[in-house]
């Protein structure tokens, strides 16, 4: 064997990780869609100057104009400008009683098997140039969705945003609306709308609130599902958990107990002004997430936003609220900021009805079916 | 009549469609086209930077070759259909400047624990991937070769690139390629003999 053969037989045999090849493409998704964006296109000369900081401040930059194009707010502040002074739990308890009290009122349609659920939703991701619409349709049993072509845009810019995220426990952390498993962890087959999507026996769910927060960190804990990622807590996950359930078709009851149980997770504040990516101010039910460990917790808010009026629900966000800096490295000076103000995603619910048939949206009863029965069943 | 030349010279020869040089032109207006290059040589380069500087590092240093070449790709040369001669280029340039990087970490942590250890961590440094993942007795034939004579080696036998290709990257001709390369396998025969046992044997094992 000659000697240069001896070294190539000695070459290390390490498979590219995922993670890492799917960050590695990321960072090059990023600098083409800045080399593709007309607002920041420079000749290629001055653009290689420019450092790796300033470039991703540049794509932070374009992405704030983004989110401010839909956001009236991008930082929330109270009425007077001044950040809102940390509200005691007592008002997050408030805030969830009356809006149980409100979602106890309105009468909720109990869906029949046959008929769809019909969700919209706005949404701003991280990485996502404009706010996108995602209209889907759920046969109530489970057995059959419907999702436009148009959806398909929608399923690019959820993946580009998902990709640029820095670390792998941002791109879990940062999914709208959570899944109970993780990406990737089989899921149990269950049916995909209501709380059949995630009990076994949506008859047996608690409503009692503190009994529906116990079988949540329960769900949250599931050992089916991957383990919570490092740095993420059991009540990080219980929230945002809660914001799916509420986005979804709920008998009044439990609708109800799900936001008393908010209240009851430790650290849930109220945030006044709070708008969805539609820019409907509201009120928020919001929680400083332990995220990513290193002594940056309490760097992103989880808020679920509220009408302030009607207690309906509006949709939910997470912001950032203060500077952060994540390297793409342990030990590495390259890296993503965060900064203050920051919307990293964001969602509004404009619709959630139950509807007769598919690709029937509520008011546009000729589009598909002349018998359409729309009910309005919005929390 | 001849046509007229083109501003910027002689057309490039005709290319496979799909020819990297292909692809890296197109990207020059549609940048999005470079994404595939990625896709294509990701995978063999990991390998390559891999080896060199341990998979830890090289997650970083791989995407840091991507977003180099993406801005520098106005400067390829279309000529070559084959990319992976400049990629491996940009690669063996950010192990270099990793290894420096390190080193200079590792002194400046030296200078913190004890201050008369400076050497014994440069020397690990630059070693201990390589060490790690090889038999000690190559790595140490390795490490007594030239930085610029470990790169040619190691373009050849780990990067998978021809001879005329690992002169490309290191901007000599293929005849000193060739002749350098026989000094490099005379020195790590010579080194892995003085170690002992026989390469042959070794190899058997």
């Amino acid at each position: 064997m000659d000697e240069i053969d001896l070294v190539r037989a000695a070459r290390p045999v390490d498979s590219y990780p995922a993670a890492a090849r799917a960050a590695a493409r990321a960072r090059l998704d990023a600098a083409i869609a800045e080399a593709a964006a007309p607002a920041t296109s420079q000749p290629a000369r001055r653009d290689r100057r420019r450092s790796g900081r300033m470039r991703r401040a540049a794509i932070a930059g374009a992405l704030a104009v983004a989110v401010a194009v839909a956001l009236t707010v991008t930082q929330q502040l109270g009425p007077d400008g001044a950040p809102p002074p940390a509200a005691p739990t007592a008002n997050a308890a408030e805030l969830a009683n009356s809006a149980a009290a409100a979602a106890a009122a309105r009468p909720v349609p109990t869906p029949r098997p046959h008929q769809w659920v019909y969700t919209k939703e706005l949404r701003v991701e991280y990485g996502s140039r404009k706010p996108f619409t995602v209209e889907h349709w759920v046969r109530v049993d489970g057995r059959k969705d419907v999702r436009p072509t148009s959806d398909r845009r929608a399923a690019r810019a959820r993946k580009v945003s998902r990709e640029r995220l820095p670390l792998q426990v941002l791109r879990q952390r940062l999914q709208l609306p959570p899944s109970r498993c993780p990406p990737d962890t089989p899921v149990r087959v269950r049916p995909a709308v209501g709380l059949g999507h995630w009990f076994p026996d949506p008859s047996a769910v608690p409503t009692d609130p503190d009994g529906l927060l116990a079988a949540v960190y329960r769900l949250v804990q599931d050992p089916a599902c991957a383990p919570i990622p490092a740095g993420d807590t059991v009540q990080d996950q219980a929230f945002m958990l809660i914001d799916a359930m509420l986005a979804t078709v709920l008998p009044a009851e439990v609708r109800a107990a799900l936001y008393r149980a908010l209240a009851r997770i430790p650290g849930v504040t109220v945030v006044r002004g709070a708008s969805d990516a539609a820019g409907r101010r509201g009120v928020a039910l919001a929680r400083a997430a332990a995220i990513e460990g290193r002594g940056s917790s309490g760097w992103l808010r989880l808020e679920i936003i509220l009408d302030g009026d009607t207690y309906r629900y509006l949709g939910a966000r997470h912001v950032v609220t203060r500077d952060h800096f994540i390297p793409d490295t342990p030990s590495g000076s390259k890296g993503t900021w965060f900064r203050k103000g920051q919307v990293l995603v964001s969602r509004a619910q404009l619709a959630l009805a139950v509807v007769a048939a598919p690709c029937q949206r509520p008011g546009e009863t000729t589009v598909c079916a002349s018998y359409a029965e729309v009910t309005w069943v919005g929390g | 009549m001849r046509t007229l030349p083109t501003p910027i010279g002689p057309d490039p020869p005709a290319q496979p469609a799909d020819s990297d040089a292909a692809l890296i032109g197109t990207s020059c207006s549609q940048p999005q086209a470079f994404a595939a290059i990625f896709d294509r040589h990701a995978d063999g380069l990991y390998q390559y930077v891999a080896g060199r500087v341990g998979a830890h590092a090289a997650a970083d240093v791989v995407a840091e070759v991507f977003v180099v070449a993406f801005r520098t790709r106005d400067r390829y040369d279309r000529d070559r259909p084959d990319a992976r001669p400049w990629l491996y280029g940009i690669a063996t340039r950010l192990v270099a400047r990793h290894w420096r990087e390190e080193r200079r970490r590792l002194r400046a942590l030296a200078r913190i624990a004890a201050p008369d250890a400076v050497d014994g961590f440069e020397e690990h440094a630059t070693d201990r991937v390589v060490a790690q993942q090889l038999h000690p007795r190559l790595a140490r034939a390795l490490h007594r070769l030239s930085a610029a004579d470990r790169d040619l080696l190691l373009l050849v036998a780990w990067g998978e690139l021809t001879y005329q290709q690992a002169g490309q990257v290191l901007g000599i001709p293929m005849g000193t390629v060739a002749s350098r390369l026989h000094r490099i396998r005379r020195k790590l025969r010579s080194a892995l003999d003085d170690a002992g046992p026989t390469r042959s044997a070794e190899n058997r094992q």
